[in-house]
């Protein structure tokens, strides 16, 4: 018999912790839990492991954000990932190649100006470079007024790289698995159930289980799962395109983004280009691929990097996005409802927060205190107005 | 040498295809060409990057359907004609062919190509009885073709048992297998240059085709419902030493199922 | 009155199993039916289908006629149409069908409904069954309009009675001229008795797994010791390991034996939809997950390589 790298289970009547959600924040949150010992869990996945954003992330890391809070967590997240090969004892592909954020003017160089000083205030290496030290690292871009949109500097951030997306939620799962957490796919929970105010269990496709902590990681489909409880959050699920070149030969060692051009694009280890938009302007929860999203992809890129024209893409697709007003996410118990925690509003930003957010969620429910880290993404700062706001950090644009 | 290719755009039938009250389940399907329609494509510009010439991509659908007008064009057809229809879900292949029949009259072409059959229909009907409309030689399900001139090409057909090979003197109609070439993919260019390429649309109504020749009216067959297949049921499977497990396995399928009985 | 014009096919100077599926099927539902032969030196044939139970065999007897092409069959099978006044036609839905059905269809200006795998007739009326997308779903369909019936029907659906030929009352037809535009220059066979993949009742078949054309070799010996038909899948043919005739799948032959052999073929959806469709499906693979093993009655998870020799010795010993 082949050795699976996790194993299936019968769905028992009753856990301590049931997560739903088998994405690499899911898996990890599993992972962290067992660490801790506790290890009656079950992650509960309706499709496969690393259907939602895990698997259709750009697989960009990096933690040079804006606000003190959100470098705070990234960057821990981020030395997670520099030792998490190690940890899991599973070959992740992170290669820390460096991370352009390009200006493209006046306003926007000074917007990165701003992060470049609380990074380095905060010890996360990165600062603003011109023109001319960009194109040492990255000779084919284009520098030259010509451009709609010329280049005037840009954010770079030596650590920030690229991993192999479905290998860290391979790994996740593996190392949950051998710690004896139980995971189910294709178990789709269909309700939640509330009893007195206290988390008594999920009702599946595969029958009834009861628990007193829910754990909801489901990032996209975040809005739904709080339907189930009558929990309203401020998450607005969009679309987010991203599409796949044939292989060529390496050239492109860094990752670029672009906010005004709203792309970002890297090389992975096997030649494809990989490359993302922003994300769709309409809330919806459909995953198609748009000829829209191709060609004004086409359009911007080109315009960075002439010597792309003859590029073919291979493939597109697209996932779902959670976005919260401020750009951070939400992780946090439920005041209203005992033993439901929700962990969401992952936006564009989430696939780079797994570690973090796994660990400091299994540290959440494990002790029932929020942990300092994760203070401020409870989900009532948007009622006591103390926004984390991210925007200019975690997005290209739109 | 001026090529049309007839594509038709379809649910990708590579996803899961869900059927509920004797419908196909619209919700979740991704529209692309039909394969064989993109092989088409790409034979067509293949013989005219060997011999010159333009191709025309020509589709009958709805709006939506001029996405995959600009996906070919983006590939590296010259220019496109949408011929704009709302009925598709009532309309055979017969009432295809006869729309079809009007929107080429008067258009000039030394070759129709297309794929053997559509991928949601499965059908294979509509070339051949354009064919026949327009009086034209048909050649189906090529795997080869060979010396391309301005006034033949010649075409292997894969018959039941053998290949034929077939002179075709232009103009003609052929359908293609999809063993005949592997498509290219668009290029960044070639999505850009895509916008800039002219794609007319053609209105049924100034073509002069009546509603008598549309939908249901138009058509000599329709579908009552949809249904899945019967699943087949689970079967044994054997894992160990082969010697051991082809041995139960042939004693069952004797036992159970009369082989060689 | 209706009445069934059917289009017999022959090959290697034998009638085809499909054809005799449908004439028995006919015969089986008592229909008056006539059937239409068309080939080179075929004549002989016309008894059989006579014994089988065709009232009338229109006979287009020819050596134009010895490699099929659309303009003359089509002509031929119109010409029989009109003398004998048939209201359906019915056709197996092979390469040659598949090309002649819209064809014939067209000129009479009516529809047509290809590759029925199961229908029922009532007089005139005809409600079939047919795959679609790739066969994750099938259409009940009917003909929504009075007039001629054109449907091919693909084989598998029907088994045949046996019969002996009886003196058939023939009527010989005119032989017509092929299209002008068109000329057959070859036709590129090996001469071989090998059993079509379209009429055999067991199909043994070569995926990837066999590695390379000797692999190929290594496994054809037990479809000839099971008078089987020898299949492939597209990664085999287009890799050129064994030529295209032997594709089984939605780009080769769609097929429907009693039996089905799948050696190292890991089910790729074309080819599942290709052959799903087997009374038995026994499949042969290293991969436990496989999609192959999901439509198999008999799923081995091993190495072809030892797996077929044991199947030959069992073969062997079953048939003694």
């Amino acid at each position: 018999m082949t050795q699976r790298m996790w194993k299936n289970h019968d769905l028992k009547k009753s856990y301590d912790i049931v997560i739903i959600g088998g994405g690499a924040h899911g898996l990890a949150t599993a992972y962290y839990l067992a660490k801790l010992g506790i290890t009656n869990v079950a992650v509960l996945e309706q499709k496969f492991l690393g259907y939602g954003g895990s698997g259709r992330n750009t697989a960009i890391l990096r933690s040079n954000y804006r606000t003190e809070e959100g470098i705070k967590f990234y960057d821990q997240s981020l030395v997670f990932y520099e030792d998490l090969a190690g940890e899991l004892d599973f070959n992740l592909m992170f290669s820390q190649q460096g991370h352009f954020t390009l200006g493209h003017s006046t306003a926007a160089l000074s917007g990165l100006v701003t992060r470049a000083e609380n990074n380095k205030a905060l010890g996360v290496d990165s600062y603003v470079i011109d023109p001319q030290e960009i194109k040492k690292m990255l000779p084919e871009i284009d520098i030259t007024d010509h451009p709609r949109f010329p280049i005037q500097g840009a954010l770079y951030h030596p650590p920030g790289g690229i991993i192999r997306h479905d290998a860290v939620v391979w790994a996740y799962a593996r190392a949950a698995d051998r710690k004896g957490i139980e995971i189910h796919q294709l178990t789709e929970v269909q309700d939640i159930i509330v009893e007195n105010g206290k988390t008594t269990g999920v009702k599946t496709n595969r029958g009834d289980v009861s628990c007193n902590t829910v754990i909801s990681v489901v990032a996209g489909w975040s809005s739904e799962v709080c339907k189930k409880v009558n929990v309203k959050l401020p998450f607005v699920t969009h679309p987010l395109q991203a599409l796949v070149t044939q292989s060529y030969k390496p050239w492109l060692h860094h990752v670029v983004v672009s906010g005004t051009l709203h792309i970002y694009l890297s090389q992975t280890d096997r030649g494809e280009l990989v490359c993302g938009n922003g994300i769709d302007t309409y809330p919806h929860y459909g995953m198609s691929s748009t000829l829209g999203f191709l060609e004004s992809y086409a359009a911007h890129v080109l315009e960075l990097f002439p010597c792309l024209h003859n590029v073919a893409v291979q493939r597109q697709w697209a996932g779902l996005c959670d976005m919260t007003p401020d750009y951070s996410p939400i992780i946090s118990p439920i005041d209203e409802i005992e033993g439901f925690y929700v962990n969401g509003g992952w936006g564009t930003y989430g696939f780079k927060a797994a570690p973090a957010s796994g660990f400091n969620t299994a540290e959440m429910v494990a002790t029932g205190k929020t942990p300092e880290m994760i203070e401020p993404f409870r989900y009532n700062r948007f009622a006591e107005n103390r926004l984390v706001g991210e925007k200019a950090a975690a997005s290209v644009g739109s | 040498m001026e090529i049309i290719v007839a594509i038709k755009q379809v649910p990708d039938v590579a996803l899961n295809i869900k059927v509920k009250d004797g419908a196909v389940v619209e919700e979740g399907l991704s529209y692309v060409i039909s394969s064989w329609d993109e092989t088409a494509l790409e034979a067509a510009l293949q013989i005219t990057e060997d011999v010159g010439g333009e191709v025309t991509l020509l589709t009958i659908g709805p709006d939506k359907a001029a996405e995959s007008l600009r996906k070919g064009l983006a590939m590296g057809a010259h220019k496109a004609i949408h011929v704009k229809y709302d009925d598709a879900k009532k309309t055979d292949s017969f009432a295809y062919a006869k729309i079809l029949q009007k929107v080429l009259e008067g258009r000039e072409y030394d070759l129709i190509l297309t794929g053997k059959q559509s991928q949601d229909t499965d059908a294979g009907l509509t070339a051949p009885m354009l064919a026949e409309f327009l009086d034209l030689p048909q050649v189906t399900n090529i795997i080869r073709y060979s010396d391309v001139s301005a006034q033949n090409i010649t075409l292997y057909r894969q018959g039941d048992n053998a290949t034929e090979v077939l002179e075709m003197q232009l103009p003609g109609i052929v359908t293609v297998n999809d063993s005949l070439n592997e498509p290219r993919l668009a290029s960044m260019r070639g999505i850009m240059m895509a916008k800039k390429k002219p794609l007319e649309e053609v209105d049924l109504d100034a073509l002069g085709v009546s509603a008598e020749m549309r939908g249901a009216q138009g058509s000599m067959t329709e579908v009552l419902q949809f249904e899945k297949p019967e699943s087949r049921k689970e079967g044994k499977i054997f894992e160990g030493d082969e010697a051991d497990t082809v041995k139960q396995a042939m004693e069952l399928l004797v036992s159970e199922k009369k082989f060689l009985a | 009155m209706s009445k069934i014009l059917i289009v017999a096919e022959v090959k290697n100077s034998e009638i085809k199993k499909n054809t005799l599926e449908l004439i028995s099927f006919a015969k089986s539902k008592g229909l008056e039916m006539d059937a239409v032969l068309c080939g080179s030196g075929v004549f002989g044939q016309a008894d059989v289908l006579a014994g089988q139970g065709a009232s009338t065999v229109y006979l287009g007897d020819d050596s134009s006629l010895e490699i099929y092409n659309t303009e003359q069959y089509t002509s031929l099978v119109t010409d029989a149409l009109q003398q004998s006044g048939a209201t359906q036609v019915w056709l197996s839905s092979s390469e040659l069908g598949r090309d002649l059905t819209p064809r014939v269809a067209a000129r009479q200006g009516v529809g047509a409904l290809s590759d029925v795998t199961q229908f029922e007739v009532n007089g005139d009326e005809i409600t079939a069954q047919r795959p679609c997308m790739s066969t994750k779903v099938i259409q009940k369909c009917q003909f929504s309009k009075d007039g001629l019936r054109v449907i091919s029907i693909r084989s598998g659906f029907f088994a045949p009675e046996e019969t002996t030929p009886v003196p058939a009352k023939t009527v010989s037809l005119s032989i017509p001229e092929g299209h002008k535009q068109l000329k057959v220059k070859e036709v590129q066979a090996e001469v071989s008795d090998e059993v079509e993949l379209n009429e055999a009742s067991i199909i043994v078949s070569a995926g990837r797994g066999v590695g390379g054309p000797e692999g190929c070799d290594f496994v054809k010996p037990l479809a000839t010791e099971l008078g089987a038909a020898f299949g492939a899948s597209r990664a085999v043919c287009d890799a050129g390991w064994l030529p295209h005739k032997h594709q089984v799948g939605q780009t080769g032959t769609m097929v429907t034996p009693d039996f089905y052999f799948a050696l190292g073929i890991s089910g790729a959806i074309q080819h599942l939809a290709g052959m799903s469709g087997s009374k038995v499906i026994v499949a042969v693979n290293k991969d436990p997950d496989a999609p192959i093993f999901k439509v198999a009655d008999y799923g081995i998870v091993g190495d072809l390589f030892k797996a077929v020799p044991v199947l030959r010795e069992e073969v062997a010993k079953i048939k003694t």
